[in-house]
């Protein structure tokens, strides 16, 4: 079997073989077969093309006859780094087919036939080898071994190239048709790449796909029961919060009723043995009252997290929620000579929120730094706003001793109660409306006193 | 109308010049103040404090000194609640236990008993009760003569 006759089995494969490929690969339907099979079809015509040198223009068997050739491998290049994500722009692409073109035609007719022949193998090798690294780059990244056959096949070609350079004739024009070794070799390993090239990049494509189905089923695996795991993460943690709230409700309620029930046992007494004077009667009643309105607003405050219809968030106007809440203690604030600091933000910082939630953390907050001033020599209450792209911090500050432990740890504890007043409830319902509003709670334990910063989106938040 | 409660509650709960008096100490006022109008009624001083602290600094300041070394000591018993700033009630007790080993003390808080143990250890002789508490029973554990 002479060269001629490889060659054009060769061409016959370079036709043949893509359109099996596409006929295996139609529903895969990636731009990467598409540049595949139409650089088998250059490599098919150029070759065809190259064997008519002596029956043809020059401009056919020559020019295009190289330039395809040189297409052929720029196209498989191409489908190769599709499949490692990385293509050229279709506008690369066009350059470099035109730069192969222009490259044949100077060669032409600028280079003697010997040096223009050299020049055209050695740049087909280089391309070669080329697409046989890119292919070993995929057998790395997907151990498909169907990818380091073509990268063989291609790195073989490439030798066979540089081979046919190493060891031309330097006085005849090298001609694939001539009878010597070196051209024999090459015609063979073409025949190899059409071959191999072939069924191994529709086995690569096959694994590829496997693969990604394999990953694809894995993800959505692992997605689903990351799903369910959090849902039950987040059913034991809602459950875990009302164990806590209902402690201390029940914590926090008992102090009004003991008052209620001690005033009621002494009026009692008091009328029993006829000694109740009207004056003392009407200031113990008064207390009874008094500490029933404060049952009943711990009562709205648990109210307050557990409607049936929470308002729906919408834009809110912070500054207006920090004069609510001070408003609403402004009585305690008075009666513990608290220095209030805070200078409304201009134009009033907003969030998306319920007003009504955020001015009762605002309160639960306040009330906190209250009772750690008691018993400080100064006692002075900060609140800052500052607002970033997409949040609104809120910080409230009290010059107090602060906590003498991590209160962000402390809230998981059930029993903790720092003091009567039922700072415990006040944080995990603050903590509660905040989570409510994807926001976060922070605590910074300064020496100057406890810090409470409060961050909430001021846009929806993507779950 | 809270100031007006103080008010009273600072009236009533002056200490009489002459005697000893029962140390109330809640840091929630309205309690406090309940306990001490009680005692009021039954004609006994009392004296109300919002931590520990404030109750130690009261009976170094009012310590028997050797100019008049006939002074009686100021405290006839005392109310601990158990969460408060500062020391808890368990460990105020057990610092009046050190002074005195016989003073009447009575512990009052939310907590339930089976969780004391997480305060501290309860000092021989002190007497705990939940709250709400029956008059009862605290009248039962002071030194009250009617």
């Amino acid at each position: 079997m002479n060269n001629h006759t490889t060659l054009f089995v060769a061409a016959a494969l370079y036709f043949i073989l893509p359109l099996n490929v596409l006929w295996v690969l139609w529903t895969h339907k990636m731009p990467s077969i598409y540049y595949w099979c139409l650089g088998s079809i250059c490599a098919c015509f150029g070759v065809l093309l190259m064997g008519f040198r002596s029956h043809l223009p020059i401009f056919l068997t020559f020019h295009l006859a190289n330039t395809l050739i040189m297409c052929c491998f720029i196209f498989w290049a191409q489908s190769l780094k599709l499949l490692l994500h990385k293509p050229w722009q279709p506008l690369t692409v066009i350059v470099l087919v035109s730069l192969a073109f222009v490259y044949y035609s100077i060669a032409y007719s600028y280079a003697t036939p010997v040096s223009r022949g050299l020049a055209v193998r050695f740049s087909l090798g280089l391309l070669a080898v080329y697409v046989a690294w890119l292919s070993i780059a995929i057998y790395k990244k997907t151990k498909s071994h169907n990818a380091l056959i073509i990268g063989f096949s291609y790195a073989i070609t490439g030798i066979a190239f540089f081979a046919y350079l190493i060891t031309a004739n330097t006085t005849h024009e090298p001609s694939p048709f001539s009878h010597t070794w070196n051209a024999s070799f090459l015609a063979i390993t073409a025949l190899l790449m059409a071959a191999a090239g072939h069924f191994s990049y529709v086995g690569m494509i096959l694994d590829d796909t496997k693969l990604e189905q394999t990953q694809k089923k894995t993800e959505a695996y692992v997605i689903s029961h990351f799903q369910q795991l959090k849902k039950k993460m987040a059913s034991l943690e809602t459950q875990h919060r009302l164990r806590l709230v209902a402690g201390s409700l029940a914590h926090e309620l008992n102090q009004p009723l003991t008052v209620i029930l001690t005033h009621s046992q002494i009026i009692s007494r008091a009328i029993a043995t006829q000694k109740a004077q009207a004056e003392t009667l009407t200031v113990m009643l008064d207390k009874v009252a008094h500490n029933i309105h404060r049952v009943s607003s711990i009562l709205d405050r648990i109210r307050m997290i557990h409607r049936a219809e929470p308002d729906p968030l919408t834009t809110i106007n912070i500054n207006d929620c920090i004069e609510t809440a001070l408003d609403q203690l402004q009585d305690l604030i008075e009666r513990h000579h608290i220095r209030i600091e805070w200078t409304p933000q201009k134009p009033s910082p907003d969030a998306l929120g319920d007003s009504v939630q955020i001015s009762q953390v605002l309160v639960n907050l306040c009330r906190n730094a209250v009772q750690a001033l008691e018993g400080s020599a100064t006692r002075e209450l900060a609140i800052q706003t500052s607002t970033s792209d997409g949040l609104t911090t809120i910080q409230v500050r009290d010059t107090g001793p602060g906590m003498p432990f991590d209160p962000s740890q402390k809230l998981k504890e059930p029993f903790y109660q720092s003091s009567n007043q039922g700072l415990g409830m006040g944080l995990i319902i603050s903590q509660m409306i905040i989570e409510r509003h994807q926001g976060r709670m922070h605590f910074m334990n300064k020496p100057s006193g406890l810090t409470v910063s409060v961050d909430i989106p001021r846009q929806r938040v993507q779950a | 109308m809270g100031r007006h409660l103080i008010q009273t509650a600072t009236s009533i709960s002056s200490v009489g010049a002459s005697g000893a008096f029962i140390a109330v100490v809640d840091d929630d006022v309205h309690i406090a103040q309940a306990i001490a109008m009680w005692l009021d009624t039954l004609g006994a001083s009392s004296q109300v404090f919002g931590s520990g602290e404030s109750l130690f600094a009261s009976l170094a300041a009012n310590k028997p000194t050797q100019n008049s070394p006939t002074e009686p000591p100021a405290l006839k018993a005392a109310i601990l609640d158990l969460n408060l700033p500062g020391s808890n009630g368990i460990e105020i007790a057990q610092r009046l236990r050190a002074f005195n080993p016989h003073l009447p003390i009575v512990l009052v808080s939310a907590v339930n008993v089976e969780d004391l143990p997480k305060f501290g250890t309860l000092p021989e002789g002190v007497r705990f009760f939940k709250k709400p508490f029956e008059l009862e029973d605290l009248e039962s554990a002071l030194p009250l003569q009617q």
